[in-house]
Parts: C-alpha cells; structure tokens; sequence
C-alpha cells in the first residue's frame, strides 16, 4: 500500500512538474541544439552551402519560383548564404524551431503538461537534415537545411490561418482551398501536411456541427488530391530525394514519421492526462530511435568532410593527422574483431577458417574510405613527402567500395579530386556533368573555374566567374579570379602553380570517364605510352606514387628513372628506395650493387623475406595478419598483400 | 494659387525630363560601346522582337538614345530593354535605328559613336524551334524542345523529357524537322525509354522505329523530300569521348553509319548508302526533291569485330575522319538512285563537312566545315561556308564566322535568314544567332536572338540545339504529345530491298 503511495507520489510530482515547466525544457533544449549543431555538424553546414546557389538576378528568380514548392525553394536558396557561417545558420534554425514549437502548442492547445510533445517534431526535423549523409551529393537540389522546418511552419501556419476562421463556415472552406491551391506552389508537399492537419484537426472538433466538420475536412481533402495531380501531376514538391538512378533511395523516413506525428498531435485534446508520463517517455523514446534510424552517424563520412574543409584551407598537415587519427582506429578495431573471429571459429577446419577468414577481409575490415585515401595522397603530394610517408598508415587493405564506373566518389569530390591532380578537362566535365543531376551550386562553378583556367580556356572561364560574380558569397574570390585570368598571373597562386605543374605538355589523348579514378590516375601517370616528354618534379613524384600504386615493375623503373633525372634528391624517400630494392632482388639484383640503398631498407626486406620463408605453413590470411603487425607500413607488405588494387 | 501650382508643375516636369535627357557636356569618343550582345551594326527582320543589350564596362551612368526618323526613346541604366510598344514605332519610323551611347565616369560624360540596327523589309518566319540541353559529356537530366515566337519573346515547351522520364529510364529528344516549314508534316526522335520517332503527317500521328536486320538503329538525321513523299534518314553508331589536352574538350564520332530512304506510302524502308568502309551522314534534299545531299568518309577497318575494338581503331585515327560533301540524283517514280557525285572533296583539304543545308530558292547550299570528324559544335575550327550550286564554288562566309565553332544552320522558308548555332560568346555554351542574306551569296553581321534581359545568356546553362525555322506554330501541347509518345505502340517498318 505504501510502495503504491509512494509511486503515486512521485508520479503526480513529476506530472507537477511537466506541468509547470514542460513548455520552459522544450525551449531549453531547443536552445541547447544550438552550439550542438554549430560544433558537431560544422562541415556538413559548410558543405552544404557549398553546395547551395544564389544569384541575385531575375533570371534565378523566375527559374526557381515558378515551379511547386519554388517560392519555398528560393527562400531557402536565399538563406543557404547563412551556412557559410554555421553558427549564424544554426541560431536562425533554432530559431525557427522555436518558433515552430510556440506554433504547434497554441494550434493544437497542447496541455501545459504536454507541451513537451510539440518536441518531437523538431527532433525529427532535425533528423530530416542529418539523415541524408551522404546522399546529399544525389539529390536533384541539396536545399535541405531550412526547407523542411520552414515547410513545416508553412503548414502549420496554412492550419491557423484556418482555425482563425472557425466562426464562418464559407471563409472557412476558401481559407482551407486557396491555403491549399496556394500553399501548394509556394511549399509543395509542406501545404498538403497543412491540409492533412486542417483535416484532422476538423474531425476533431467535436463541439462542431457534423455538417461543420464534413464540409472543412473534406474541403481540405479534396484541394490535397485534386489540385497538385491536376496542375502538377505530381504530389512531392519542395521534399528531395535521392533520383540518382544506380543509388535509388531515399530519406523518407523522418518526413513520414514527422508527418504522422505532427497528425497525431492535433488529436491532442483526447489525450488523457493520466497517461502523461507514459506519453512523454514514448515520444522521447520514438524521436531519439529516429534519430538514430535516420540520422546517419557516419563517421566516415564526417571525416571526410573535415578533410575536405581542411584541404580547401590548404591545410595539410591536418589532413594527414586527420587520416592517422581514422586509421589507427581502424587498426584497432580490426585487432578486436579478428581475435574475437579467431576464437569463434577456432574449432573450425583450416581450409573452413580460411573462407571466413578471407571473407571478414574483403566484407568486414575497418579501412579509410577511397576519399580519404585521396585526401591524403593529394596532401602528401603538396608536401612532397609522398616518398617517406606513402605507406605509413596502412591498415592493411584498400577500400574496394563502389568500383562502378560512375563512383560516388566521383560525384562528391570529382572536380577537386581532377583538378588537384591537374586533369583539368576531367574536372570540368565532372563538374559540368554533376551539375546535369544535381544543378549548378558554388563548389561546380567554382572548380570549373579552376579547371578552366588553369586549361587556358579563359573565355568559358569568364562566363562561370560571371556568374559568381553575381552572388554575394563567392564574388570576392571571384573577382580575384578574373584578376588572374586578365593579368595571367594564376601561377602566383601556390595551389595553382602545383597543378599547372602536374600538366605537363603530352600528346593528346582520348580519355574515357568510365574509369574508377585510381585505375585513371595509374594510367596518366604512370601506364600510358604517351606520357609526357618534359615533366616537373611534381609530376615526376606523382608518377612514383601511381606507378607503385600499379604494381607494374616495368612502368615503376620508367617512373624510376624519371625521377631520378629530375629531381637532385640526395637521399632517394623510404618507399621507393624499398620498390626499387625489391624489384631489383626479384628481377635486376645486380642493381642491388649499384644504387645507394640504405641499410636499413635492405635489412627490412631480408627480415620480411625471412618471416614469409618462416611462416610458409600459415594461411593466406593468417599469414597477411601476422605479416601486417611486422610490416604492415612497409612497401613489401603493400605489393603481396594488397593486390588487385585497380 | 493657380501660378504656383503651374510653378509645381513645371518643375517636376524639368526634374523628370532632367533625368533622361542626353548630357550637355561630354566627350566623343571615336570607337562603338562594348556591348553584350555584339549587335553593333546589325540587320535585323522587319517583324523582329526588341534587341536589348548590356554595356560591358563598369560606370557611374549610362544613357542610350534610340533614334529612328523622329521617333527617340531614351533608356537610362546598363541594360537597355526597349518597350516592344517602342520597338515598333522605332521600326516603323525608318529602316535605320540610331542607338547612341552616352557613359558616365569619374564625373565626366562620354558619348561613344553612335552604331545601328538596319531594318530590313524582308520578314522572317514566326516561329524557331529549337532544344535545349547542357553541354554535357554523355549525362543528360532534363531536355525540352521549346518554339519560339521571334516577333515577341515568348516561348513555349512543346515537349521535355520530364514528362515520362523516371529514375533508370532515362528518355532522351532530338531531331524534330518540319517539312516545308509547315508543323502539320513534321517529326520528332524519342530515344530510349519509349523510344521512336514521332512522325506527324497530315493529321495522321504515328510511332515508327525503322530499325531491323539491316539498319544499324533507328533513324537518326533526317530530310523529309520537299516534293514527294519519302524521308531520307542516317543510322548512325555514335559515340563521344574526352580530350586531355585538345582545346575542342569532347569528340563525337560514329564508327557506323547508313543513308537509308523511308517511303511513306509503301511504308518500307531500303537502303540509299550502306558500306562498311564508309560514313554517311547528314542528308538533305535539293528543292526539286530529286537530288540528295549528303556526307561521307571513308573509313576502312579491318580490325577485329570484338566489342570495342572498332570504336577503339576510330578513336585513335579520328583526325583522319574526313567527310566530303556528296549527292545522288533520284527518281520519284521508279526510287531508282543515280550514281554517288562527289561535290566537295574535303578530305584532299584536310578537312570535313557536315551539315549541309540547300536554300529554298535552290541557288545556294550552305555547310560547316572543319578539320576532321563529324561532330562540329565541338570544334573550335568549324566555320560555314556557302557552296553556289550554280558556278560550283564555295567560300567561307566570313560575315558570319567567328574565332569559335559554328555548327547547325537553318534557312528561313524565304530564304532571307538564316539561324545558325555558335560558341562565340564563351567558346562552350551554343548560342543562336540570326544573319540576313542579301540574295547573292552574302551575309550582313548577324544578331543574337533577342531575349528581354541582354544577360540571360551568361546566366543561361543551357545549349541553343537544333534551330529550325517554321511559319505555323507547333499544333500539340508538351502534355499532349508526351501522351502521345507514352501511349502509341512503335511500328517496326519492314525493309525492301
């Protein structure tokens, strides 16, 4: 009896307390989001206006306003500006979420104690912009940082504007057909949840006649499904999803249950006040699961953007600390799960132990992305320490991800990926050709500048520099482009200049798109016949990189040999002395005689020779794994153990 | 009171005509403005919309004075948009409007020498159709086919891909011909999803696929006879790759292609050209409707037949891809073909010739022209160039040429203009500009196509494809055609011998 009282207690004390401050913590958290967002999802911000686009000009405006959803689109192009400051972008989004939650409350007169409840769709507004990841770079407009909160304001508003005229049935019923017709080419699919709301919202109203009720809820049902098929022959406008054909999916699932929910809510006034505390711990309960069913926490992919943001600021050091940083846990994590699968399945056949084995390599290791991969390769390039630290940080396999013809990768970092490598004719038409699924945006425009100028076609060059000239956000760097391009001066630049340098003058030849970018770079770099005569240093370096990449003896001992003629090295870089002393011991030894090989480099090959002539009676697998924890950095380990790389 | 609010007046009169009024004080200046577009000095048709144009160089003020016999219309600002209201009082004023400009910097007044648009009699067609793209390699998202009303600016979408399109069914348009300038004989190519070609005869609207055991694909460039009831078309296998270091950044070539005629009564189709050491392409008809035009290289291969390697071996010699400018006579009656007439031997020049279009009068046909291959809007080289059927000499038609590509022309039916697709304003985006032909062989400078604001090109990331003149506006909506397309079945045409 008095374990119930006390239980009772408490549960009228915690309803005591929903009760006065549940509308209070909903505001405090909101406010809480703020430097959370600003700190954790700063490079995504970042990118995403990156990937945004707005022109002052009629021409941008009539583009994007007269389609559904247009008026929605273009507010939200406007206010993109804002995500080159992310924490400026984040306090207008709390903002508006705060809004949204006073909103929601008043229009469906939330109990004091339920107030909390209006939450949860904040939360999954939230979740409608984390939980795309990297799909952003798929979508047809990548608009999605304020379209879905300021949609759902637009819906809620189209609701109160309609509750407001409640008294008359007639302003009632237009209200309801023009929020809608309206609404509808001003905010898409957001004017329908208005609709859906006004609807429910009616059935609802009990102390309503039930004529009262019929006529605005059907009202309401019919403006939903007949105008949009009718005019638009479609019903999702001003929501993106992913239209990439190969990548087909979509990130549905917050706008449905942000759909569902928010309906659910203007059922607010049957909820019984008993239930409170059930209530509100399920609805925290639902937001937080959707927040992790859809939020993405891609690890992965964060990093990349950091290193992305870090290499446009010429940041390389921290490029290459970022990738270690991802590498080392990598190698941890693969430590643990390979003993724990060594133990699982220790009582296993060998040849059974083997399969398992091989397959945990290929489907479960743990390994930086391709991207990552070629962050840290271009960092290495611009500090001319490709030679000493190519290896370093192996985990002990390549990422085999999407080797499609078009990889993602090349839709999210193609250009910057071509231009740094100075194939400037591949990054214009990376940048030109993503623009064809996903539109023009400041980072397209922007590398095709690059591209272009550095290509000398100046006159190309000039019509995209126009155009960001007429943007608030890129005008200055803009300007300073058209600066290089009038006074021919690009090379002044440091960035530029390395990139010139890795185009060097060859023969002209055709080069398909339907490559993977590692197999591309091999082959300008390193396996083509028509490499160029003259080369620089730089190019020099990034034909030893992609020649060892290939695997290719031949093709390494002309790269070799290159380099040596170019560059005065006086000390030959770890990595290609080691290339060139295992080559010669398989294939030349008596260069083994002639070149100034460090001890050191000779000394780790005899003692790998050694261990693989030791351990013969291990596994493929096995072998590799004990291999990796002795040399797992060295060149050997690479060449025998990462094979068919391209 | 009366006096004072006469004073009032007056001054708010002098105020406003202050405003636009030509400055007292300034400086000649011996050179015209740069403007954008270029049309200093232009002819322009009679029924044209408004020319409006940007000064290029950043001032303080600008003042243009439009002047045509006593009619003046003064702009203020960098853009200069004339009221169509205005447009046609100016032309009707003279057959010459004076456009002067007056610019404003660092306080001082420059008036630049004055330039004019010279308004010819000679009208042109209505309408233009043309498709919009973007210069893409080998992608494509949205397309639509607009016409365009050349008397104002209007334009409308008569079909876009969008319609039917859906994720993995990609649906690409291209190819859409009026006969004789009219839109009641008229067709349009749809390719994969739904794909066919749309032929619109009469009233009589059909899905055809002429493709079977002996054509290589559907029918792809297109010349529907003038006089009698037969199309001509090409089959073609194409393709396109990248240049690394070539200035003309994408190569289109075909390593196949057919000249294959299409008789519409007898619904069949039979073979005009087709030879695996040759390339035909691009057939138009002479006016009488008894001679073909065509393009053609010679091509041997005698490579391996494994996937690729063809489109390999013709890759590595693209620059030997010369195509000369051909023509076979033909009798209506009996469809019997004369022997193949060499025109122009481009390959002993060193280069290719695509395109080629006769003029309505029959007299003179026009053609692009450049170093190899057969894909020109991609050639930084190509120039067109006008063949005098009568005397048999060609020149380059330099009025008209600039340092960039021009590829895909069109005469108008009176043969007074023509449109023509070029890159000169950014060496990559096609844009469209209009000439005037002066009878004899000659062109005036030409004008770009109107648009109301003079900047919509730069900010336009769309290519001007396929400009083709027609006195009748398309008779079917965007909807009412993608029905179409979505709902016909294709008819397969057999093949005759």
């Amino acid at each position: 009896m008095s374990k119930v009282n006390t239980e009772n207690k408490k549960s009228n004390a915690i309803g005591a307390f929903l009760e006065q401050y549940s509308f209070l913590m909903g505001i405090v958290l909101i406010i809480i989001a703020w430097p959370s967002i600003t700190l954790c999802l700063r490079p995504f911000i970042e990118r995403l206006g990156d990937l945004s686009l707005f022109i002052y000009n009629t021409e941008f405006f009539n583009q994007k306003v007269f389609t559904p959803a247009g008026t929605l689109d273009y507010i939200c192009s406007f206010l993109n500006q804002l995500l080159f400051t992310p924490w400026l972008a984040a306090l207008l989004l709390i903002t508006l979420w705060l809004a949204a939650y006073a909103l929601a409350v008043r229009l469906f007169e939330l109990k004091k104690s339920h107030t909390i409840l209006a939450l949860v769709p904040i939360a999954l507004l939230l979740c409608t912009i984390t939980g795309y990841g990297r799909n952003i770079y798929f979508l047809s407009n990548q608009n999605i940082f304020y379209t879905s909160t300021i949609g759902y304001l637009f819906a809620l508003c189209i609701a109160t504007c309609s509750k407001k005229c409640s008294k008359c049935l007639t302003c009632k019923l237009v209200t309801i057909a023009i929020a809608g017709t309206a609404g509808y080419l001003i905010a898409g699919t957001y004017a329908l949840l208005g609709l859906a709301i006004i609807a429910v919202m009616s059935i609802a109203e009990t102390q309503l006649s039930v004529t009262y009720r019929v006529a605005a809820t059907g009202t309401a049902v019919i403006t939903a499904a007949i105008f949009p098929l009718y005019f638009c022959k479609h019903y999702i406008a001003g929501i993106e999803f992913v239209n990439f054909t190969t990548y087909n999916c979509c990130n549905i699932v917050p706008f449905i249950l942000l759909a569902i929910y928010t309906i659910l809510l203007a059922f607010s006034k049957q909820l019984n006040d008993k239930k409170t505390v059930l209530e509100f711990s399920c609805a925290i309960a639902a937001s937080v699961l959707a927040i992790i069913l859809t939020n993405g926490v891609d690890r992965q992919f964060a990093t990349e953007l950091k290193m992305f943001q870090a290499l446009e600021k010429e940041n390389f050091e921290e490029v290459l600390e970022m990738y270690d940083d991802y590498a080392g846990k990598c190698i941890s994590a693969n430590k643990k799960s390979y003993i724990s699968l060594k133990k699982s399945i220790s009582g296993q056949k060998r040849t059974k132990q083997a399969d398992i084995l091989s397959g945990y390599y290929r489907d479960t290791y743990k390994t930086p992305s391709r991207i990552m991969s070629q962050f840290r390769l271009i960092a290495l390039g611009r500090t001319g320490q490709i030679g000493s630290k190519l290896f370093s940080s192996m985990t002990g396999e390549i990422d085999r991800s999407s080797k499609l013809s078009y990889s993602t990768m090349l839709f999210e970092y193609g250009p910057t990926f071509f231009n740094n490598w100075g194939v400037f004719s591949s990054a214009y038409v990376w940048a030109s050709g993503n623009s064809i699924h996903s539109g023009w945006n400041y980072y397209n425009l922007k590398e095709s500048v690059i591209a272009l100028m550095l290509k000398g076609d100046n006159e190309l060059a000039g019509k995209y520099i126009d155009i960001l000239c007429a943007t608030k956000v890129y005008r200055k760097w803009a300007e300073e482009q058209k600066q290089y391009i009038q006074t021919g001066t690009a090379a002044t630049n440091s960035k530029y200049r390395y990139m010139q340098a890795l185009d060097c003058p060859r023969e002209n030849q055709y080069i398909s798109s339907s490559r993977d970018i590692e197999s591309f770079l091999v082959h300008h770099f390193a396996l083509w016949d028509k490499q160029p005569e003259k080369i620089t240093p730089e190019y020099a370096e990034c034909a030893m990189l992609w020649s060892i990449y290939s695997q290719q003896i031949p093709e390494f001992w002309t790269a070799f040999n290159k380099y040596m003629e170019i560059t005065d090295a006086t000390h030959i870089p770890r990595y290609y002395q080691e290339a060139a002393y295992m080559y010669a011991t398989l294939e030349q030894p008596a260069l083994l005689e002639i070149f100034p090989f460090d001890k050191e480099i000779a000394n780790t090959y005899k003692d790998f020779d050694r261990f693989a002539q030791k351990n013969r009676q291990l596994t493929a697998v096995e072998m590799r794994n004990e291999c990796f924890k002795k040399f797992g950095s060295t060149f050997f380990y690479f060449y025998f153990f990462v094979r068919n790389f391209l | 009171m009366k006096s004072v609010r006469n004073s009032i007046v007056s001054i708010c009169l002098i105020f406003c005509t202050a405003c636009t009024n030509i400055p007292d004080c300034y400086t000649d200046i011996s050179g015209n403005p740069e403007i954008f577009p270029d049309n200093i000095n232009v002819t322009i048709p009679c029924n044209i919309a408004p020319l409006a144009f940007c000064y290029k160089e950043q001032a303080e003020k600008y003042i243009t004075s439009i002047s045509s016999g006593n009619t003046e219309y003064i702009v203020k600002g960098r853009n200069v948009v004339i009221p169509a209201k205005k447009w046609n009082k100016l032309k009707d004023s003279s057959n010459q409007i004076t456009i002067t400009s007056y610019v404003q910097k660092n306080g001082q007044w420059n008036a630049y020498k004055s330039f004019s648009y010279f308004v010819s009699a000679d009208t042109i067609d209505k309408y233009l159709s043309y498709r919009l793209i973007p210069p893409g390699f080998e992608n494509f998202n949205e397309l639509k086919l607009i016409v365009r009303d050349l008397e104002s600016y209007g334009e409308r979408e008569f079909y876009s891909n969008r319609y039917l399109q859906e994720p993995g069914k990609a649906q690409c348009m291209n190819c859409h011909y009026f006969r004789n300038y009219k839109t009641d004989q008229m067709q349009i190519h749809v390719r994969q999803y739904l794909g066919g070609t749309m032929l619109f005869n009469n009233g009589n609207v059909r899905k055809i696929n002429l493709k079977n055991d002996s054509t290589i694909s559907n029918g792809v460039y297109t010349a529907w006879n003038p006089k009698y009831d037969y199309i001509a078309y090409t089959t073609n296998s194409t393709f396109e790759d990248l240049h690394n270091m070539d200035h003309n950044l994408i190569e289109v070539l075909d390593d196949a292609s057919q000249l294959i005629l299409y008789d519409i009564n007898q619904n069949t189709v039979s073979m005009v050209s087709s030879n695996k050491n040759t390339l035909a392409c691009y057939p138009v008809w002479s006016t009488d409707g008894k001679r073909l035009y065509y393009t053609l290289s010679h091509m041997p291969y005698s490579g391996s037949d494994e996937p690729g390697m063809k489109t390999t071996y013709f890759y590595n010699h693209s620059s030997e891809i010369h195509y000369d400018l051909m023509y076979k006579d033909f009798d209506p009656e009996t469809k019997k073909w004369g022997k193949e007439v060499k025109v122009i031997d481009a390959a002993k020049l060193g280069k290719s010739i695509t395109l080629p279009r006769v003029s309505p009068d029959g007299r003179y046909l026009m053609f692009s022209m450049g170093t190899y291959g057969v894909f020109h809007i991609w050639h930084h080289e190509s120039d067109l160039y006008l063949l005098d059927l009568e005397t048999g000499t060609y020149n380059s038609i330099a009025s008209i040429n600039s340092n960039y590509a021009e590829s895909y022309h069109s005469w108008s039916s009176t043969g007074n203009w023509v449109v023509f697709s070029t890159r000169r304003e950014d060496a990559g985006y096609t844009r469209l500009y209009i000439a005037h032909h002066n009878g004899d062989g000659t062109f005036d400078k030409p004008f770009a196509l109107p648009t109301k604001n003079p900047q919509h090109s730069t900010f336009l990331m769309y290519s001007y494809n396929i400009p083709e003149f027609s006195i009748e506006d398309i008779p079917y909506t965007a909807k009412e055609l993608a029905k179409m397309v979505k709902e016909m079945s294709v008819e397969f045409i057999p093949y005759h011998e």
